[in-house]
């Protein structure tokens, strides 16, 4: 596959980014691209063992392609009434987008498009939101690319290897510590759902609806 | 007392006071100082005992990057380098942890201090130069440095990445060693 003419593609699909599109033209889209996605991830398995930057650069152009479905996701979330979930693919989308951005330059501008389209979306369609962090004690944690002990191997969490981004995986958590409303949190995610008086909160902080009168109803 | 760096980020600050004898405490909890650059878990100076000791959520980071490029540190125990660490979960900060350069280590790699630091430095520099949100990430680190046999200074930061290379200039340059 040539980088430049899968960029060209990518670009062409941001034209499909927008709230008035049809939940049908979502939907189509969205067929072609995991389509597209598989053909990335055979292009950068090819490289992977044999080529650390040509396999990094094709999981940078991975993380954009799964970017771009997680916004065309987020949309037809929001056409079928569930902001919830359309937030979570909302997310996922500036997180892909945000880490392709980082970790590898690829040609044009498409990487930059996304990260600051997304954040776009989060300001214009989205009510600001309460987020959470929460924080514990981890006895022991492993690499997600070669399971050893986190601590013990070079491999440093967010950055890529052959192909593949690093995480520390926690194996042992023994106390939880605190839970902190912050501005900006490692997951935005991780947010406060519901409020009001009753025990649990029934008013969804997306919708404003009170969940319990629509049950009762 | 407390200097501000840069007018351009209100947020940063460096606070420098005497720090509390460490070899003492060291001694209190039956280490063995080393002759390395000292990478001590939180509150190391208040800690009463080993039970419980917690290192910063991202001490593995330094150890990670010492390890890559050479730099001579050891751990509480040299031996050991798993330890229990408050993981936190906010893109706000990266809490290093505490490091120590003691007078005989110092004697022997005089540019350690600033040769250690930039390495974090140039970490943060490539990690977040294209990150259009660099400014949210604030780093967090203290440094202990050995002046003279058992008098200890600290110097501690609070800021965004790019003025930490100015936190590495001014422990290069604080002559003020009494």
């Amino acid at each position: 596959m040539d980088e430049r003419e899968i960029i060209k593609t990518l670009e062409s699909k941001l034209t499909y980014l927008f709230i008035t599109r049809d939940k049908k033209i979502f939907e189509e889209q969205l067929s072609l691209l995991i389509d597209l996605k598989d053909k990335i991830i055979e292009t950068k398995n090819e490289f992977i063992s044999q080529q650390e930057t040509e396999a990094n650069k094709w999981l940078s152009i991975e993380n954009i392609c799964l970017s771009i479905i997680e916004g065309l996701n987020l949309f037809v979330k929001l056409k079928e009434n569930d902001p919830d979930t359309a937030w979570n693919h909302l997310i996922a989308a500036q997180n892909h987008s945000h880490w392709s951005n980082n970790e590898f330059q690829l040609l044009g501008t498409i990487q930059r498009d996304c990260v600051s389209h997304f954040n776009n979306i989060e300001l214009v369609l989205f009510p600001p939101q309460t987020f959470m962090s929460a924080s514990m004690i981890t006895e022991k944690s492993e690499c997600s690319i070669c399971h050893k002990d986190f601590s013990s191997c070079d491999h440093i969490r967010g950055e890529a290897y052959m192909g593949q981004a690093c995480a520390e995986i926690a194996t042992k958590i023994s106390q939880f510590n605190h839970a902190a409303i912050v501005d900006h949190p490692d997951d935005k995610r991780c947010r406060v759902t519901y409020y009001g008086d009753k025990n649990p909160p029934t008013i969804n902080k997306m919708t404003l609806l009170d969940e319990s009168k629509t049950e009762q109803e | 007392m407390y200097h501000l760096l840069s007018v351009k980020h209100t947020r940063n600050f460096v606070k420098i006071q005497k720090c509390s004898n460490i070899r003492i405490k060291a001694k209190k909890l039956d280490l063995t100082v080393p002759k390395a650059v000292w990478i001590l878990p939180k509150s190391f100076e208040q800690l009463k005992s080993l039970d419980g000791l917690l290192y910063e959520s991202d001490y593995e980071l330094v150890v990670k990057l010492f390890r890559k490029n050479n730099i001579s540190f050891s751990l509480l125990d040299k031996n050991e380098i798993t330890y229990p660490k408050l993981s936190q979960h906010s893109f706000e900060f990266v809490t290093l942890p505490l490091i120590a350069f003691t007078i005989e280590f110092l004697r022997e790699n005089p540019d350690i201090i600033s040769t250690a630091l930039n390495i974090l430095y140039s970490f943060f520099k490539k990690r977040l130069h294209r990150n259009p949100e660099k400014e949210k990430y604030i780093i967090r680190s203290t440094v202990i440095k050995e002046i003279q046999n058992s008098s200890f200074k600290k110097y501690e930061y609070e800021g965004p990445y790019d003025g930490y290379k100015d936190f590495i200039d001014l422990i290069k340059n604080d002559k003020d060693d009494g």
